[in-house]
């Protein structure tokens, strides 16, 4: 076992296990800090993959975005836990996992994925990230200019459903 | 260098997890986390894939999922807020407003 591959197991244990967190733990705050370890699980995949750029992409956006999005949801709608108990079912959560992962893993098995493993993996080439970026802005910006579009049209969308309910409610008082 | 078997094994187990949540939690913003973790694990396959291609396509398509996973955070975070606004809660067995009586 290369010093990769035991990077790669402790990177993957440290996200599914903060996953699990998740999945079993029952208070909001501990699930958010959960989910920002699984996200920087994901981002040292990416990086082991060979994607430095899409690593830094996924820090920014998620870890610096869409976890503070979450958090600020959190703190908005905190209830008394006393008050609100959410009921769980430990035994149908672990029964979905398995189940799931066990079919998914049996399809997996009939696929061969006999891929060309390259001798000078990605991450060994020196300038990826330089060409990648280079690539993206040159070859690829009709996409860029696509999603920046997209991603103004609903960050106004979301203000404007947000703003609307609030002004009503604060006529309605 | 990893075989991409490991990476599909990791994602079959993350989305597995993020189903989970989605299927089990009642909590509305579990829920968002679950639907995280899914296209997290659509994304570690995207990657894993695309490193054998010249292009870098899978990366660029990954990007593009990156961005549409928090424009749909945005948007379910303010549909959060007008429903907690409006009823008060953020249980999802609780919402039945377009229940048949």
């Amino acid at each position: 076992m290369t010093l990769i591959q035991i990077v790669f197991f402790f990177f993957s244990i440290q996200l599914l296990g903060s996953a699990l967190v998740i999945l079993f733990t029952r208070n909001v705050v501990y699930a958010a800090i959960a989910l920002m370890s699984t996200l920087l699980g994901v981002a040292a995949l990416f990086v082991i993959a060979g994607s430095d750029l899409l690593a830094v992409v996924q820090l920014v956006v998620y870890v610096g975005g869409v976890l503070i999005l979450l958090l600020f949801g959190v703190l908005y709608t905190y209830r008394d836990p006393e008050t609100y108990y959410e009921k769980k079912n430990i035994l149908l959560s672990i029964a979905t996992v398995i189940g799931i992962s066990i079919a998914l893993l049996f399809l997996l098995r009939d696929l061969a994925f006999d891929f060309p493993l390259l001798h000078a993996s990605p991450f060994d080439q020196k300038g990826i990230t330089k060409a990648t970026g280079y690539y993206w802005i040159t070859d690829k910006v009709v996409v860029f200019e696509v999603v920046a579009v997209f991603l103004l049209i609903v960050l106004v969308g979301a203000g404007w459903i947000a703003s609307k309910v609030l002004e009503q409610n604060k006529r309605a008082q | 260098m990893i075989p991409v078997d490991y990476y599909i094994i990791v994602s079959i187990l993350l989305f597995s997890i993020g189903s989970a949540i989605v299927f089990t939690r009642r909590n509305i913003l579990y829920v968002l986390m679950g639907i995280e973790l899914i296209f997290n694990a659509a994304n570690i396959n995207l990657v894993a894939f695309g490193q054998f291609e010249p292009y870098l396509n899978g990366q660029l398509f990954s990007m593009l999922v990156i961005t549409v996973a928090a424009a749909e955070s945005v948007v379910a975070l303010a549909i959060v807020i007008v429903l907690f606004k409006k009823l008060n809660t953020i249980d999802l067995s609780e919402i039945k407003n377009l229940k048949e009586k």
